[in-house]
C-alpha cells in the first residue's frame, strides 16, 4: 500500500513538473553567430580603409585576428598600405590576437603581411624600435 | 484560435513599441526613455487597439519585455501607453506584469531587418525563441497549445527563396551557415529566419578564399558588414566631416593616388594625412606614423597640437620622412 502511495506521488509529481515546463518553458535566446559588435566592428574598419582610398576591401574583425584583403589602389605604394592597412586593423579590435593582412593587385594576391598584436602593443609601448617590429612582421609573398 | 489571434496582436503591439527602440544603443535606461516617449500618445497604439481591448478588455495591464538583460515594463490599456519604467531599481515597487515576453536583441532586430516582418516573426515563434508567459495558467497553456497546433505557418525560407529588397528581388544563396542575396550591385546577409543582419562586399567569393599558404580559416561566416557598402561609401564620401582620397581626387582630377598626393600637396604627406582628416581615424594615423610613414615634422607637430598623436611621438619623428624628403 505504502509502495503505490509513494509511486502515485512521484506521478503525480512528473505530472505536475510536465505541465509547468510545457506552460513556462522559457524562450531559447537567438544569438547572431557573427555579433552585431563584430559586423559594426568590420563596418567601421571598411570605412577606414575607404577614406584611404582602397576600394571595396574585405575585411574581417574578430577576437582571434583582424583579416584585411584588398586591391591595392592604383598609384600606390605597396609597403605605405600595408603598413597603413595594420595600423587601421589593429585599431578595429584592439584586444585581438593577429593582424593579417592581403594586398591583391588585379585580382591575384601578391603579399601577406601577418603581425602579432602583442609586437604591436610592444612598439606602441615603446618596447620595441621600429626597427625590431619591422623584423616580427612576417611577409609572405606569392 | 481566438487567443492566437490575440496573442500575435500582442507580439505586434511589443514591436510596435520596440521600434523607437532601435533607434538608439541596447541600454535599458534608452528604452525607458524611448518608449516614455510613446506615453499618452494616441497613434501608438491605434493599429492594435481593437485586439487591445478583446485581450485586455478596458482595465489597465502591465506588460514586461525582457529583451536580453534588460527588463521593461509597460503599463497600457487598449488605448495608450500610460507608464514605461525599467526593472532592477533600488527601492521601487514593480508590479506583478500580466503578460511577459521574452526576446534576445538579436531575434527583435532580425524582425526590425527583415524585407518580410511578418514571416520573420512567425519563424521565430514557431522556432521557440520568443517566450510569452501569462500570470494566467489557462492562458499560458493556449498559448503554448496554439503555437503547437500548426496554426502558424510561416513561408519556408533557405537556399532558392525569393526575396525582395527595395523593390528588387533576388535569389537566395547558402552562404556558409547564413543565407546571402544579391540586390542590384549589392550582397546582402540573411540569418535563417529571414533576417538581413548585413551585407557583404563586392569581392567576396574571391576574398573568402584565402591565398594557398596562408592558413587562415573563418569559424564564422566572414566579412559581414552592418552596413552596405554603398550606404558606407556613402558615408565616407559624402559627409562634410571626412575627407578622403575620393575628396582629393574629385577635386583634383589629376592625382591617381597617395604617393601622387604626397607629392603634389604640401599639405598632405601620406595615407596617415589622409585619414587623421577624419577626426575618428587618430588610431590608424598614429600608428602610421610610428612606424615612419611620412614621418614630417611639421604634420607630426600638427598632429600633436591636435591632440591626435601623444606627445612621446614626437622624439621619434624627424625632420624627413621616410624617403629623406624635407
Amino acid at each position: 500500500m505504502k509502495k503505490w502511495i509513494i509511486i502515485t506521488l512521484i506521478v503525480l509529481v512528473l505530472i505536475v513538473a510536465g505541465a509547468y515546463f510545457y506552460a513556462y518553458a522559457p524562450a531559447s535566446d537567438y544569438v547572431e553567430k557573427v555579433s552585431l559588435e563584430e559586423r559594426s566592428d568590420n563596418a567601421n574598419l571598411y570605412a577606414t580603409l575607404l577614406g584611404a582610398g582602397i576600394q571595396d576591401p574585405f575585411v574581417d574583425v574578430n577576437s582571434d585576428r583582424v583579416y584585411v584583403a584588398y586591391e591595392l589602389p592604383q598609384g600606390s605604394n605597396s609597403d605605405i598600405m600595408q603598413r597603413f592597412v595594420l595600423g587601421a586593423a589593429a585599431d578595429a579590435n584592439p584586444n585581438t590576437q593577429q593582424l593579417i593582412v592581403t594586398e591583391y593587385v588585379n585580382d591575384q594576391p601578391v603579399t601577406t603581411w601577418t603581425l602579432s598584436m602583442s609586437d604591436f602593443k610592444s612598439f606602441m609601448t615603446q618596447k620595441i624600435t621600429e626597427q625590431q617590429l619591422d623584423v616580427t612582421i612576417q611577409k609572405q609573398n606569392y | 484560435m481566438k487567443k492566437l489571434v490575440l496573442f500575435v496582436a500582442l507580439f505586434a503591439l511589443a514591436f510596435n513599441l520596440h521600434a523607437v527602440i532601435l533607434k538608439t544603443s541596447f541600454d535599458s535606461q534608452e528604452y525607458v526613455k524611448l518608449l516614455s516617449a510613446l506615453k499618452n500618445n494616441p497613434d501608438a497604439l491605434s493599429s492594435y487597439s481593437s485586439q487591445l481591448q478583446q485581450i485586455f478588455g478596458t482595465s489597465d495591464k502591465v506588460i514586461l519585455l525582457n529583451i536580453d538583460k534588460s527588463q521593461i515594463y509597460i503599463k497600457l490599456n487598449y488605448k495608450q501607453v500610460l507608464e514605461v519604467y525599467e526593472g532592477g531599481c533600488d527601492n521601487c515597487v514593480l508590479p506583478n506584469p500580466d503578460l511577459t515576453i521574452t526576446i534576445s536583441r538579436d531575434a527583435i532586430l532580425s524582425i526590425q531587418n527583415s524585407p518580410d516582418q511578418t514571416a520573420t516573426l512567425q519563424r521565430l515563434l514557431v522556432g521557440g525563441y520568443v517566450g510569452f508567459s501569462s500570470t494566467n495558467p489557462i492562458v499560458q497553456a493556449e498559448l503554448k497549445a496554439a503555437l503547437k497546433s500548426g496554426l502558424i505557418k510561416p513561408t519556408p525560407f533557405g537556399e532558392g527563396s525569393q526575396v525582395t529588397i527595395d523593390g528588387v528581388t533576388g535569389t537566395v544563396e547558402k552562404y556558409q551557415d547564413l543565407f546571402k542575396v544579391k540586390i542590384n550591385k549589392d550582397y546582402y546577409v540573411l540569418n535563417p529566419f529571414g533576417g538581413i543582419i548585413g551585407a557583404l562586399p563586392k569581392k567576396i567569393n574571391l576574398y573568402m578564399n584565402p591565398p594557398k599558404g596562408l592558413n587562415l580559416y573563418f569559424n564564422k561566416p566572414p566579412g559581414i558588414l552592418a552596413q552596405s557598402p554603398g550606404l558606407i561609401y556613402d558615408t565616407v564620401t559624402k559627409n562634410p566631416n571626412v575627407m578622403g582620397p575620393q575628396n582629393v581626387f574629385k577635386k583634383n582630377p589629376g592625382l591617381i593616388g597617395p604617393d601622387q598626393i604626397l607629392k603634389q600637396n604640401p599639405g598632405l604627406i601620406g595615407p596617415a594625412d589622409i585619414a587623421l582628416l577624419n577626426p575618428n581615424l587618430a588610431g590608424p594615423a598614429q600608428f602610421a606614423y610610428l612606424l615612419g610613414i611620412g614621418a614630417h615634422s611639421y604634420s607630426a607637430q600638427h598632429l600633436v597640437n591636435s591632440h591626435m598623436v601623444s606627445n612621446y611621438v614626437m622624439p621619434n619623428l624627424g625632420n624627413h620622412n621616410r624617403w629623406g624628403q624635407p
